[in-house]
């Protein structure tokens, strides 16, 4: 079997090319090769070795990214398709709110159309008793603002689209 | 005699307590809400009984359904496990009313240590010493203000019916005190229903050191020594042990007797846990008493090698408990580390999701108590604890050995877990040397993050191989497809809900 895939790790893109024969995998990486033997033990565990030297690993998948547990320690590899949570990184503070975390929008603080200062506090979400209040990275103008208290919200859904404000306007 | 008991909880705790029961020859009945059709403590059990919808006000926190449960499957007996209705007199009383055991004290004496509020003034009249502060009406805001400012910051608002570190808020300025409280109100409202507040003064530093009791019917109160839990992380415990690096024998004995005192007062029966503070100088004040099992109660089971959840069974059927005072000794020590879902990484927000893999090392000396397996759910509804790993050995540095190899050897894949927070936070220098105090985890591992580390190309050719194995399927390992063979449960599902 053949595989071809694009990862994401840590920011940095893994072009990964694998031959496998079931006993044998052989990775193509930034044009070296790589030989390992590997044996799977069980669904999700897998022993994989080279010259004598073996790690065991768990592996399992979802439609976002492949876990992989080796030595004490978890790391994710995020599949390269897949969709990405909005606005992960912080920047000027424009544009969709993403929701922090997935949970239940407890209270929303803010109406269509409001102006807000940098700090507001826009939303409280609760999951698991804990509440969050996510406030405005910027002073702008809300739009498109979740109304529906109670609902429920996945992590990186936009709860409000915040646009700076027009110089002109105000 | 108990012979069918409700077990009105989920999770881990749920499972400690069908095990503790079942070892008893008592029938236990697990409950479950629409969120857990499929939950490990359904999956686990021999019978179990639907109670209501997701949210736990319509399932875990009604009083009624989990009542009418209980009658419909012939208990005679409940236990409320820590946490939803664990601390409700009302729940108690209710029980009562309808003829079943509630195991657990007495409503009169839970509603007089339960409420904090009761319980520092019990203590105050006792002789204990108490933090300075007291409660407040949060309905008079402006009282409450003045109040707050006349205890001096930093300070702490605590719900009065609290625990677990909800409805909690350390407050550094008075500018700060109206929001804090505010929060803590509603939190506290949503987790116990109940929105009354104490603010009391912020000591530091300081351990959190706690008195296991139990309570007899006769009126005699054993206590089973201390744990020490100032690992915490925003008022909420994730390390505890047993004994305490700070508690020689003679301190014990002084807490231990302070603890039986306000138990005594109060007219306590079965489990519960006095909690105090205590200063580097050995001076101990009264913090708050908990009317329940509670999460930690294993590092206290490994150092005595006392079984709680039998003795509050026994206790709450009316058998004599054989026990004295003078056949209660520590021996060795025991760690427990307390795993969450949640992002160490990202503020310990919470991490819903599926579970798409999980292992639980078999080692010497090492309990777990999970509450999860491969396929499970973690859901936005409950409390995120997924499992506790309780590691003992004859000296404490043994112990924490274990517990960092257990820790290493615990695999759960799917959702973000504090497995490598708690992993760096034990390999510290000042918790291998036994000087944690509340404020360890905020100094010292404020903004802490993993180490970052490309995967090596081993790694990657695991990837490969799961992807190739799996025919370019994006699905990963399933409770369906692949029944956790490493589980200690897997005795086979008697009713329960069955492998889905």
């Amino acid at each position: 079997m053949i595989l071809q895939r694009v990862y994401d790790w840590g920011g940095g893109e893994v072009r990964l090319d694998a031959h496998d024969d079931g006993e044998r995998i052989t990775v193509h990486l930034d044009g070296e090769e790589h030989r390992f033997e590997r044996r799977r033990i069980a669904a999700g565990i897998y022993r994989i070795e080279r010259e004598g030297e073996a790690v065991t690993v768990h592996v399992a998948a979802d439609e976002r990214r492949i876990w992989i547990h080796a030595q004490g320690r978890v790391f994710q590899i995020e599949r390269k398709t897949a969709a990405r949570v909005a606005g992960k990184e912080r920047g000027s503070g424009f544009g969709p709110i993403p929701a922090p975390m997935t949970g239940t929008l407890r209270s929303v603080l803010v109406e269509e159309g409001q102006v807000v200062d940098e700090g507001s506090p826009l939303f409280i979400l609760e999951a698991m008793k804990m509440e969050l209040t996510v406030r405005a990275g910027a002073r702008g103008l809300l739009r498109s603002v979740r109304s529906t208290p109670g609902a429920r919200v996945e992590l990186g859904d936009p709860l409000a689209v915040l646009h700076p404000i027009d110089p002109e306007e105000s | 005699m108990i012979r069918r008991l409700l077990i009105a909880n989920r999770g881990e705790i749920a499972i400690r307590i069908m095990r503790g029961a079942r070892e008893m020859g008592i029938e236990c009945v697990a409950v479950y809400s629409d969120a857990d059709r499929s939950a490990e403590h359904v999956r686990v059990s021999d019978r179990a009984a639907w109670i209501g919808g997701a949210p736990a006000r319509e399932s875990y926190l009604a009083v009624d359904r989990i009542l009418d449960a209980a009658v419909r499957t012939g208990c005679d007996a409940i236990h409320p496990g820590y946490g939803f209705l664990a601390e409700s007199a009302d729940f108690a009383e209710a029980c009562r009313s309808r003829g079943i055991v509630f195991v657990g004290p007495p409503p009169e004496a839970m509603r007089r240590l339960g409420d904090k509020r009761g319980a520092r003034e019990l203590a105050e009249a006792l002789g204990l010493p108490v933090v300075p502060g007291g409660a407040v009406d949060a309905a008079d805001r402006e009282g409450a203000l003045q109040r707050g400012r006349s205890i001096g910051f930093p300070l702490l608002v605590k719900a009065s019916a609290g625990g677990g570190g909800k409805g909690m808020r350390r407050v550094d300025r008075f500018e700060d005190l109206a929001d804090a409280m505010d929060a803590a109100r509603r939190e506290a409202e949503g987790a116990f229903g109940d929105g009354r507040l104490i603010l009391e003064r912020y000591l530091e530093p300081v351990r959190h050191v706690e008195i296991q009791i139990l309570g007899e019917a006769s009126g005699n109160v054993l206590h089973f020594g201390e744990r020490d839990c100032s690992v915490q992380r925003r008022h909420q415990k994730i390390v505890e042990e047993s004994p305490s690096p700070a508690v020689d024998p003679s301190l014990r004995a002084r807490m231990g007797e302070a603890a039986i005192v306000i138990a005594r007062a109060a007219g306590y029966r079965n489990a519960g846990t006095v909690e105090f503070m205590l200063d580097p100088d050995g001076r101990f004040y009264f913090l708050e008493v908990n009317t329940r099992l509670q999460v930690e109660h294993p590092v206290t089971e490994a150092v005595t090698g006392i079984d709680l959840v039998h003795l509050s069974l026994r206790e709450a059927a009316g058998e004599p408990l054989g026990l004295e005072q003078g056949q209660i000794v520590l021996r060795g020590h025991a760690v427990e580390a307390r795993i969450y879902a949640e992002d160490p990484e990202n503020d310990f927000l919470p991490s819903p999701g599926t579970i798409l893999l999980a292992r639980e090392p078999v080692l010497p000396g090492v309990r777990i108590d999970s509450g999860i397996a491969s396929g499970s759910e973690v859901s936005v509804h409950y409390d995120p604890i997924l499992a506790k790993v309780i590691a003992s050995h004859r000296d404490r540095p043994g112990a924490l050995r274990r517990l960092a190899v257990a820790l290493e050897s615990t695999v759960i894949l799917g959702v973000r877990t504090n497995l490598p927070f708690l992993q760096a936070v034990l390999a510290h220098p000042v918790v291998r040397e036994g000087g944690a105090t509340t404020r360890f985890v905020e100094q010292r591992f404020s903004g802490w993050r993993a180490l970052a580390e490309a995967p090596g190309t081993a790694l990657l050719a695991a990837a490969a191989a799961f992807e190739i194995d799996g025919s370019g399927s994006t699905a990963g390992v399933s409770a369906g497809t692949d029944p956790d063979p490493y589980s200690p449960w897997r005795r086979g599902g008697e009713g329960g809900g069955g492998q889905r």
